[in-house]
Parts: structure tokens; C-alpha cells; sequence
């Protein structure tokens, strides 16, 4: 969910509220208005989590939120400034998500075509209870729309219970739960996943050389994620658990209900996040209205937003100066973690009828980020493996499958831009996705193969 | 989380927990304290509580060697002796090479 929240109260200054990206070279402004994002969360993974590969809830959302400043005294010029800024900083931020969603899929796309555990069939999640083995075509199409009801109302009912727990400030349970599901993904999972690959490429590992890698991986990445840790590292481990889980997606979903699954989830985020009455939409209400952050471990952020402090500790004189900045928190659960980037600003407000204008006591560089839901991450990985996994066109279809992701999360991250509030991540670039994937398969493949046959180049 | 951000008394504080933390097993644990808090220990212009830092980075930074000492012998011993090791190389193996050595 992309969620830009503005809150601002206007100044007595003549200027209006623009929502603009500032840069580290800012000139000082005195008074800034309070943006508030939120952005919506998590899902209920942690019923999934307690099962191999459960779903995730879809709540991908990506937010972003701009926080307004108000310059005092400036004309149109720094309006023009100010979009191009926009504009400057958005581009910045594409490419900023770009990084990691490429990551995560190369890490699925590279497992997948080299890890045979992940490609064979070994039996379904409970959550897809009706098998496609089925000889006709019809009895296995309606299998499939069977299976994604099913999850889908999973993945529902989850994310309700959750924003329930939400509304009603039951923190610790919601905590609790995303710690169990991190804990799952963290060391099962990747217990899993690298006895595959050992076995894969043939090397002979001793259980405590095992047990000493995995305690550490798991470890640190818990800490990172749920505490306190370095970007780099926390931004790292959110990406190893997307694919994780992504992975195990891949392998327990049948063929035909993978994609329409991926279909319903891209129209449920839609309505999640859009709709009033949505959940996602209600849970970063009510984060905006408590002033809180969404829940660390489900959401990728692209860098942190921080200020530099005051030149002058004149505290007293200033009044309340509050910074929020959400700091990339950590990566979320496998769980239905909503997904949504946003960026928050911290915002600083200073008092304005006692400072002058040009007194420069307090300089305050901020930079956003943007901020994705792992959810996201999941369900464009589950796309790009589908296709690497079961493409007849081999490496066409995936980097068709790749760039229509891309494009999609450039145009949702443009959306954001202009309307500045929550939005669905998931549905345009699946959408893309899905197209491409069928398009490609199915008709340039097919071309491809024969001109390449019949030597002739175009 | 971004470390300018952070007040120094913070910074000590959280080395500190590292570097404890780290002997829970945890070399990686180390490592990340190296390498995080290595520009803040020898690198930034001094301050209160860069001394301490620099104690606890490089306290860390022994550990991480001796750990990694051990375990490379550990592994070099294993890789090659396994095989004749029998049935306790066996017990000892996650997972075993196919095929012939």
C-alpha cells in the first residue's frame, strides 16, 4: 500500500502546501509542516508461517508519504523548484526500489533454475486442498478457482483478524506473532533451503559447521530486523526472506492455481487499499491517527530518513521539536505482510512566531525513502519463478516476466507521485506480469523459435 | 539504521550489546561490529566515547579471528579427513557427496 498522508497545518505563512522531496543541500527553512505516514500493514502470516509455505495476505501497498514544507516568501520559482524535486527525487526512488526487487528475483530465478527440490511436486498446502491431477480441463480450471477462493479468504481473514488486533492495541500479540513467523522463516526455511542447495552442488556439511551457520544467519537477522542493525544488513535480510518465502510459493501452489491466485490478490489489494471500509486502508488510518508507525518486520525501506539535529541546542526556546522517521524497520514476516512502501519524513516543527526567518540555527537535511511492503516482494518473485520454472520459452518469458514488473512498479511509484496517498502495489505490475507472462509464451516464443529455425533475423 | 543519526552515548551502548551479544556463538555477530562501527571507532574525529569503541571493536574483531581459526580448521579437518573417519563421519554429515571420491 502507497500511502501519502499529509497532515499539515497550514502556518500563518502565505505558502502553500506542497509535498516535496527535500534534498541533503535544502536551504534552511524555518517552520515545516507535520506529514504524518502511515503505512498500513502486515498480514497475517503467522498462522501461514506455522505452515510450510503458507500464503501471504496480500496487503501490498506502497506508500509513500511526502511531507510538506512550507517556505515562507518564495514565488512560483520555487514551486517549479519544488515539483522538479518532486519529480528528481521520485525518479531517485524508483531506482531505489528497483535494487532490491531485482535482487529478490534474481535470488528466486537463480534457485529455481538450479535447485530441483523447488520445481518437484511434493504435495500442496492445506490451503489448496483440491489437487489438479484432474483429466479434464474444466475439472481442473474449477479446481483452481477453488484453491484461490479458499486462500484468498485465508489471506481475508487474516488480515481483519490482524487489523482487529491493531484497532484494539493488542501490540503484544501482534508482536509475538510476527516474531514467531520471523523465527520460522529465518531458520527453517533457510535450514531447508541449504540442504537443497548443498545437496545440488554435491559438498559434504558437518551438522555443527550447520548448526553454527544457521544459529548465526537467524540470529543476526533477527536482531537486525527486529531491533536495531544496519540498513545494508536489515535491507539485506528482508530480501533473503522474501525469497525464502517466495521459494517455498513456488514449490507448493500448483500450476494453474498460482496464477490465478496471483490475479485474485492483485484485485483483493486493490480493494483492500482503496476501499474505504478496506482493512489495509483501516489499519493506516488508525496508524495515522495514533502517530505511529506501521509494524516493523513487514515493510522494506529504502534508506532512512533522519535529520540533522539543531545547531543549537536552544530547546527551551523552541519548543517541541518532534522527529518521526521511520526507520527501514525491519522486514516483514512472511506473513501477509501488507505490503506498501512509503516514505516518511520526519518532520521537525518549530515553533514559528518566535523564529525568525533568517536565523539558521536549525538545518535539517532529510531524506526519504520509500518504503515497500514485503508482501510485494513475495508475490512479484512468485511471478518471475512461475515463469523461469515453467516457461517453455525459457529465459524469454522470465526477462519478459522481469521487465513488466519493473515497468509496472515504475508506473505505481509515478501513481504515488501525483496522488499522494496509499496505493496497491501489487495490481499493475502483476497485471503486467500476467499479461507478458501469457503473450510470451504463448505467441513470441513460438515466433522466436521459428525464425531462429529458419536463420532468419530480424 | 543510520548511525549520524544516533547520539554517542547510543553508539557505545549499542557496540557494547554487540560485542556481548557476540558470545552467544555468534561470530557474525562480530563481524557486523567490526565492520559497522569500524569507521566510527578509528575513523571519525575523536570524541567521548570513542576509546571505548575502539576497546569493543577491536575486542570483536579478536574474537572474529580466533573464531574463524577454528572453524577453518575445523571445516579443512573435516572436508578431507571425513572419509576415513567412518561411522562417525557419517553421523557427523548433513548431507553426504554422491558418487565416488
Amino acid at each position: 500500500m502507497i500511502t501519502f498522508m499529509n497532515n499539515s497545518d497550514s502556518e500563518e505563512e502565505p505558502c502553500n502546501e506542497r509535498t516535496s522531496l527535500m534534498s541533503a543541500e535544502s536551504p534552511p527553512v524555518p517552520s515545516y509542516q507535520d506529514g504524518l505516514q502511515a503505512s498500513g500493514a502486515g498480514e497475517a502470516q503467522a498462522h501461514r508461517k506455522r505452515r510450510t509455505g503458507s500464503s501471504r495476505s496480500p496487503n501490498n501497498t506502497a506508500e509513500r508519504e511526502m511531507s510538506d514544507s512550507g517556505v515562507p516568501v518564495r514565488g512560483s520559482a520555487l514551486e517549479n523548484e519544488e515539483e522538479e524535486l518532486t519529480l528528481k527525487y521520485g525518479a531517485k526512488h524508483v531506482i531505489m526500489l528497483f535494487v532490491p526487487v531485482t535482487l529478490c528475483m534474481i535470488v528466486v530465478v537463480a534457485t529455481i533454475k538450479s535447485v530441483r527440490f523447488y520445481t518437484e511436486k511434493n504435495g500442496q498446502l492445506i490451503y489448496t486442498p483440491f489437487s489438479e491431477d484432474t483429466p479434464s480441463v474444466g475439472q481442473r480450471l474449477l479446481n483452481s478457482v477453488l484453491n484461490t477462493i479458499i486462500m484468498i479468504s485465508v489471506i481475508v481473514v487474516m488480515t481483519v483478524f490482524l487489523v482487529l488486533l491493531y484497532k484494539y492495541r493488542c501490540y503484544k500479540f501482534i508482536h509475538g506473532w510476527l516474531i514467531l513467523s520471523s523465527l520460522m522463516l529465518l531458520f527453517l526455511f533457510t535450514y531447508i533451503y541449504l540442504g537443497e542447495v548443498l545437496k545440488t552442488y554435491n559438498v559434504a556439511m558437518d551438522y555443527p559447521t550447520l548448526f553454527l551457520v544457521i544459529w548465526n544467519f537467524g540470529a543476526v537477522g533477527m536482531i537486525c530486523i527486529h531491533w536495531k542493525g544496519p540498513l545494508q544488513l536489515q535491507q539485506a535480510y528482508l530480501i533473503m526472506i522474501s525469497a525464502l518465502m517466495a521459494l517455498v510459493f513456488i514449490k507448493y501452489l500448483p500450476e494453474w492455481s498460482a496464477w490465478v491466485i496471483l490475479g485474485a490478490i492483485s484485485i483483493y489489494d486493490l480493494m483492500a487499499v482503496l476501499c474505504p471500509k478496506g482493512p489495509l486502508r483501516m489499519l493506516v488510518e488508525t496508524a495515522q491517527e495514533r502517530n505511529e508507525p506501521i509494524f516493523p518486520a513487514l515493510i522494506y525501506s529504502s534508506a532512512m530518513m533522519w535529520t540533522v539535529g539543531m545547531a543549537k541546542p536552544d530547546t527551551a526556546a523552541r519548543g517541541p521539536t518532534q522527529q518521526t522517521w521511520d526507520a527501514a524497520e525491519d522486514g516483514r514476516d512472511n506473513h501477509g505482510s501488507s505490503t506498501h512502501a512509503d516514505s516518511q519524513m520526519s518532520e521537525t516543527r518549530s515553533p514559528v512566531p518566535t523564529r525568525p526567518i533568517t536565523s539558521l540555527e536549525e538545518l535539517e537535511e532529510e531524506e526519504r525513502g520509500v518504503k515497500l511492503g514485503l508482501g510485494d516482494f513475495i508475490f512479484y518473485s512468485v511471478l518471475v519463478g512461475k515463469a523461469a520454472a515453467t516457461a517453455s520459452g525459457d529465459w524469454n518469458t522470465t526477462l519478459a516476466c522481469f521487465v513488466a514488473i519493473l515497468i509496472g512498479l515504475c508506473l505505481t511509484l509515478l501513481l504515488l507521485a501525483v496522488f499522494k496517498k496509499a496505493l496497491p502495489a501489487l495490481p499493475i505490475s502483476i497485471t503486467f506480469g500476467l499479461v507478458f507472462y501469457f503473450s510470451t509464451d504463448n505467441l513470441v516464443r513460438p515466433f522466436m523459435d521459428t525464425l531462429a529455425s529458419h536463420q532468419l533475423y530480424i | 539504521m543510520n548511525l549520524e543519526r544516533v547520539s554517542n552515548e547510543d553508539k557505545l551502548e549499542l557496540c557494547r550489546k554487540y560485542y556481548l551479544g557476540g558470545f552467544a556463538l555468534l561470530p557474525f555477530l562480530w563481524l557486523v561490529n567490526v565492520v559497522w562501527f569500524f569507521r566510527e571507532a578509528f575513523v571519525a574525529p575523536p570524541y567521548g566515547e570513542q576509546p571505548l569503541i575502539r576497546r569493543y571493536v577491536r575486542r570483536s574483531a579478536l574474537g572474529l579471528g580466533l573464531w574463524g581459526v577454528g572453524l577453518g580448521a575445523w571445516v579443512g579437518v573435516f572436508q578431507t579427513q571425513r572419509a576415513q573417519w567412518g561411522p562417525w563421519g557419517d553421523y557427523l554429515a548433513f548431507t553426504l557427496p554422491l558418487g565416488t571420491p
